[in-house]
């Protein structure tokens, strides 16, 4: 049967020419594909493991590079207007400094405070009501919000593909110049993954480079007595959500968790946010209602609306005499990463 | 040596691909996207998209696995050559049963992004609650209460008690090619498509919809030659 041995007449000739072939492919990947460099995330001493996993997507220069570059380009948006970094400032800690809500275009405004970004290679899930489930996937949520930046993904791209400088950069990062969906969240998510703070004076005194004063001692011990449940250490949140006892606004109606549970025991939950960079973070809640740190420490102490759902820790009065309060702010402030927020590498690409 | 070795690689290459086709259907007859049709109770129906995702296929023999293939592939009605799947036939060959996954599984839904027909650009992905849309299903019907008399029912969901991605089981013989025809008419009747039946979170409707797949599922045989098989 001719079939029999022609796969052995042509395995003769074939193997050289294979070969030549196998060598040429490597002689022009090796040109056409500039080797990437490895980073490796910055996991402080005694953290927790981080929950992402890094395996999936490898850190490297060239994509947290593409990652920050799409983080500040408003190309993003439908109009081009708004870009992640236009409610995530790096030097207000990533969130929306003096904005309640968040904002899109249009001048749209959103239904919830646009939260802090910090350590986020340590999140179990996104959004205040952890309606995302992954760090690659939470870019689609703004992206697609019509009150947000109304864009679609595949649009996003088709803009994105027209730029040389984008191509180049998705060919440094990802081996060849195929802007894809997968790659441009994967990017992103690189460099919110290096959104690392763990340079406060809290972090300082924990390792012993220094030394509380008595009132920022006495803060942590407040803070330790009354907060940690929640906002336990050293991330500075257990990741969970949880009922604070913060009364619904009668116009947002937001219910929290229970839009994506659909369990009545959600109701009323949102995600415990990270205390770290609360200096700069302000205005404070899921739906920004308190501007100063003193209010939100009035709002524990006098303004828990019993319910069903309320968090077992906050069913006691929290008791605190005014001088505890300023040392409970004392405190406060030593989780302020100032290296963080001003860390050019965080900021906007300077040949942007 | 060599030249039986490649020999024996062409050969099992050749036997290695084996196609499985899924034909989107109406009852019994193939789907035709943007065509007014009656469905078996009388309902004049035009779908205009009918998309799901299968994956994590296996091969079975009294229960067992013998091979099993991952991936995922999006069915897509308006794009023919989305219907074929790659199977291993070496091992399919001595199979009683073929399993596969309706829908995306959970592990995969919580892992971040995918490319290829994971890829999120493909519109079926939950931006406001994570997750893939195991099925669209869209059309309209003049006594739908909505506007254009559109309806929408899209499936998914993985966290529970709301998980709705259906494993679905068929007898397979002979070595393929095999054809599942997937019926879109359970699905619509679940549904009564002439009340305000929409459906794009996951929840109760989602999973009672999901519940369908197991008859919207059905293996028929077809032979090599048969016109399914031409891409």
């Amino acid at each position: 049967m001719r079939s029999s041995d022609r796969p052995v007449k042509q395995a003769r000739g074939v193997a050289p020419v294979t070969l030549v072939v196998v060598v040429l492919t490597i002689v022009i990947c090796a040109a056409g594909t500039m080797p990437t460099h490895p980073v490796q995330l910055s996991v402080p001493k005694d953290w927790p493991k981080p929950v992402y996993d890094l395996t999936r997507n490898p850190l490297t220069q060239e994509g947290i590079a593409l990652g920050r570059k799409l983080f500040y380009d408003p190309i993003l948006s439908k109009d081009s207007t708004i870009s992640c970094a236009s409610c995530h400032l790096s030097y207000t800690a990533f969130s929306h400094v003096d904005h309640r809500l968040s904002h899109g275009i249009h001048d749209s405004i959103g239904t919830r405070n646009a939260p802090a970004l910090v350590n986020l290679a340590w999140n179990r899930s996104f959004m205040w009501d952890g309606a995302v489930n992954h760090l690659d996937m939470q870019p689609l949520a703004p992206i697609g919000h019509p009150a947000e930046m109304g864009e679609t993904l595949p649009h996003v791209l088709f803009k994105i593909v027209q730029h040389p400088e984008y191509r180049r950069m998705f060919g440094e990062a990802f081996g060849d110049t195929m802007v894809l969906g997968d790659r441009l969240l994967k990017a992103l998510a690189q460099f919110e993954l290096s959104l690392v703070s763990a340079g406060s004076r809290y972090d300082s005194m924990r390792i012993g480079a220094e030394t509380f004063t008595e009132q920022e001692m006495n803060g942590y011990r407040i803070f330790r007595a009354h907060c940690d449940a929640c906002h336990k250490e050293p991330l500075f949140t257990t990741g969970g959500f949880a009922n604070n006892g913060s009364p619904p606004d009668s116009i947002l109606r937001d219910g929290g968790r229970i839009r994506i549970t659909h369990d009545p025991g959600d109701s009323l939950k949102f995600k415990i946010p990270s205390l770290r960079n609360i200096e700069f973070s302000y205005p404070y809640m899921h739906d920004g209602r308190f501007r100063r740190l003193n209010a939100v420490i009035t709002h524990y102490t006098d303004g828990i609306l019993p319910s069903a759902t309320l968090a077992p820790e906050l069913a006691r009065p929290i008791v605190l005499s005014p001088n505890e309060r300023t040392d409970l702010v004392a405190f406060l402030l030593t989780l302020s990463d100032r290296d963080f927020l001003l860390n050019p590498e965080n900021a906007a690409p300077r040949n942007y | 040596m060599r030249s039986s070795f490649v020999c024996c690689l062409l050969i099992s290459t050749a036997l290695h691909a084996q196609l499985a086709r899924f034909v989107p259907c109406m009852g019994d007859q193939p789907l035709r996207l943007d065509t007014p049709i009656t469905l078996p109770d009388g309902t004049p129906v035009t779908i205009t998209q009918f998309r799901f995702y299968v994956g994590h296929f296996a091969f079975c023999r009294a229960g067992k696995v013998i091979s099993r293939n991952d991936a995922f592939h999006l069915i897509d009605a308006s794009d023919s050559s989305s219907f074929f799947v790659e199977l291993d036939a070496t091992t399919a060959a001595l199979g009683d049963s073929i399993s596969f996954l309706f829908g995306v599984d959970s592990l995969t839904n919580v892992s971040g992004a995918f490319g290829g027909d994971l890829d999120p650009t493909r519109g079926m992905y939950w931006a406001w609650n994570s997750g893939y849309i195991n099925l669209k299903l869209e059309g309209t019907c003049p006594a739908s209460p909505y506007a254009s008399h559109a309806f929408e029912l899209h499936l998914g969901g993985y966290l529970p008690p709301f998980a709705s991605a259906r494993r679905i089981v068929l007898p397979v013989s002979g070595s393929g090619p095999w054809a599942v025809a997937v019926d879109a008419a359970p699905l619509l009747e679940a549904a009564d498509i002439r009340t305000k039946c929409n459906v794009m979170s996951p929840g109760e409707a989602a999973l009672r919809l999901s519940s369908t797949a197991s008859s919207m599922f059905k293996h028929f045989f077809l032979s090599p030659e048969d016109d399914a098989f031409k891409r």
